[in-house]
């Protein structure tokens, strides 16, 4: 499985919570992705799911006018958004705990195998 | 600061690629606004628009489609414009010359060709949005496509002619009124788009045409000017229409 296939079903989880930090844009979100080590995100990939998230009503949108032209699309977290960010949250951490300590047990039946 | 020309093609592709998916208008522009806006400071730091598309702007313009709202309702909204203003281009010009008639076939034929006519264009435009179809292909593709309309167009005024007695001749009173319509018609269909160029192309074409008929010219003048004046006018106001807009958008960019 490809990172991109592995990330896709929680860039909304990690969307979420970017903008959870305050009001952001687009590019602004992937360079604050990177930031966190998520540079393998595809930065167009984030639109699609921005659309999906506007439209189940996770964030609202304002267009202001940035300094250098076009309007610029500024992100916020609505009461939704705040909520499924929060149990985004609890069901990462019990998947990646369970996919932790799987690995670790893994790793040590592997050691044991070679001894 | 101006987008290279690699990424206004991919923004005019996208919209063009949504419009034809029945997206809908205002979430086209927002989508295009901010796509245009990371694009730009992606070449601010001299990356390139592979980043966005991850290589495939076809499957990427493909994924954002997916996401956005439906709204063929909202285009369908144009159509009583569409229908009004090609009624009226197809009725001003024989009613200026005299000769407005109404035949069985033609009045079925020529709807019939026009929506041949838009669907094939319709085809045509989504796979130019898509770039699936090389630039040689494309050309050979609106060359063909035009002959095949204006073919389509002789064919049933031809058959329509040969075939059947018009059911109704205008008179010269039911010149003028088809001549009255028709300007109506071109006026609504302006104000339903909110477009000055629903009435600045029927003028150019159709008010040299009626001036020349009425200037005491001999025969032969008046045939080669109704020949020449007409065309050179809709393409100075054509050439008028796009100076203005390309001065708006330095204008838009300046500001």
């Amino acid at each position: 499985m490809s990172t991109s296939q592995m990330l896709k079903g929680v860039l909304e989880g990690c969307l979420l919570a970017v903008i959870g930090m305050g009001e952001t844009y687009g590019y602004e979100m992937v360079e604050k992705l990177g930031d966190y080590g998520l540079t393998m995100v595809s930065e167009g990939s984030i639109y699609p799911v921005l659309l999906r998230m506007q439209k189940e009503g996770l964030v609202m949108t304002v267009m202001r006018p940035s300094p250098n032209g076009p309007k610029r699309k500024y992100y916020r977290l609505t009461e939704a958004g705040e909520e499924e960010l929060a149990a985004f949250r609890g069901r990462w951490d019990a998947l990646s705990g369970a996919v932790d300590q799987l690995m670790k047990g893994s790793d040590e039946h592997e050691a044991i195998r070679k001894k | 600061m101006k987008l290279s020309a690699k990424s206004e093609e991919f923004i005019a592709n996208l919209r063009m690629y949504l419009m034809t998916s029945g997206k809908s208008e205002r979430e086209i522009d927002e989508v295009a606004e901010e796509l245009k806006d990371h694009l730009q400071e992606l070449e601010r730091r001299g990356e390139s628009i592979e980043r966005i598309t991850g290589g495939s702007p076809e499957l990427y313009m493909k994924s954002l489609g997916e996401a956005m709202t439906d709204d063929r309702a909202g285009w369908f909204k144009y159509l009583p414009a569409f229908i009004l203003s090609f009624t009226a281009f197809s009725a001003m010009g024989p009613a200026i010359r005299g000769g407005f008639e109404l035949n069985l076939i033609q009045l079925i034929g020529f709807p019939v060709v026009v929506l041949i006519t838009l669907f094939l264009y319709w085809v045509m435009f989504r796979r130019m949005a898509s770039g699936s179809w090389s630039k040689k292909k494309l050309f050979g593709m609106a060359v063909g496509l035009s002959m095949l309309t204006i073919v389509m167009f002789i064919a049933v005024l031809l058959v329509g002619s040969l075939l059947m007695e018009p059911f109704y001749t205008a008179s010269a009173p039911g010149n003028r009124f088809v001549i009255l319509l028709s300007a109506l018609a071109f006026l609504a269909s302006a104000i339903m788009l909110r477009s000055w160029i629903l009435i600045l192309i029927p003028a150019a074409l159709f008010l040299p045409e009626w001036l020349i008929r009425t200037a005491p010219w001999t025969e032969d003048t008046k045939l080669v000017a109704s020949a020449i004046v007409p065309f050179l006018a809709v393409f100075i106001v054509i050439g008028g229409i796009m100076a203005v807009e390309r001065r708006r958008d330095i204008k838009r960019r300046a500001a």
